[in-house]
């Protein structure tokens, strides 16, 4: 079956990875959206396809389409990948500090993280 | 990109946190920040714990003596353990005191502008000493640091057994058995 995949995804949310996997988790495609506006063309066996688009920013939730080509020769489809809703807020992490030699909780001590 | 500081006192501290993985840094009074570990952390999206370890390089002999002060007779054995600011709480092994009356914690924090305290307990002494009793504390300033703790001789005792029925009549032979600590 020829898929000609049309799809956007919201600019904050990019850049992002998309793949399109059978119901089965076969991976059938994957590549890097740069843009707000894509398409692609690809030819799969399956009839059923999951489209999940998962922003490299880990202030979105990955988001997924499921969808049935039933038994047309070619399909083509066009989504939208909406990603106006962020994370909620942060999660409380807690740490320990403790001396290796002896296991006792380090009295005054300052953890510093960077990244995410 | 996200970037937090995390105050810990006692042991613990918290903060919320974004989903990701960060590298780890400490700044910790008395400790060597190079011996973090482990050195990074990553926050999922809910709750969650982290548990960090540090070493430290500073240098503790203690010496335990008749005087508690340079030059006093030593014990000639014993162990001590270091312990919380109660002393019910024990931390790492007990170590032994030697024959020359030392016992030497090594890797342990200390501050030169903020001395980091220490507490000890002794567990033991040799058959001639008292056993200091109460926790010792130690302010520990510098990297190698020499401290001494008194254990005062026993001393002689002396008792007298006598007959019961027959008022001032010595037992001739016997033996009285003491328990205790």
């Amino acid at each position: 079956m020829r898929v000609r995949l049309e799809f956007t995804v919201s600019h904050a949310a990019l850049p992002a990875l998309i793949t399109v996997r059978s119901f089965g988790g076969r991976l059938i495609l994957y590549g890097k959206v740069r843009r707000r506006r894509n398409v692609l063309c690809f030819c799969t066996e399956s009839r059923n396809l999951i489209v999940t688009v998962r922003p490299f920013s880990y202030d979105f939730y990955e988001k997924s389409y499921f969808i049935k080509l039933g038994r047309c020769p070619c399909a083509d489809i066009r989504l939208h990948f909406d990603f106006a809703e962020r994370y909620p807020a942060e999660t409380l992490q807690t740490f320990y500090l403790t001396d290796l030699n002896y296991g006792f909780p380090v009295e005054d001590a300052e953890l510093s993280f960077s990244g995410g | 990109m996200a970037n937090y500081n995390v105050q810990i006192t006692n042991g613990s501290g918290s903060e919320n946190m974004k989903k990701g993985t960060y590298s780890v840094t400490v700044t910790a009074n008395g400790y060597d920040a190079t011996s973090l570990s482990p050195t990074s952390y990553t926050a999922g999206e809910s709750a969650g714990s982290g548990t960090f370890t540090v070493s430290a390089n500073g240098v503790l002999t203690l010496i335990f003596n008749e005087t508690g002060a340079e030059g006093g007779t030593p014990v000639t054995s014993g162990s001590v353990i270091m312990t919380d600011s109660a002393g019910t709480t024990e931390y790492g092994s007990a170590v032994t005191i030697d024959a020359s009356g030392q016992a030497v914690f090594n890797n342990v924090p200390y501050g030169s502008a903020t001395p980091y305290v220490l507490y000890f307990v002794q567990k033991a002494t040799d058959d001639g000493h008292n056993l200091y009793e109460g926790v010792i504390t130690v302010n520990m300033s510098s990297a190698a640091q020499t401290e001494y703790v008194v254990n005062s001789p026993i001393a002689a005792q002396s008792f007298t057994l006598t007959d019961a029925n027959y008022s001032g009549l010595p037992i001739a032979d016997g033996t009285i058995t003491f328990t205790g600590e």
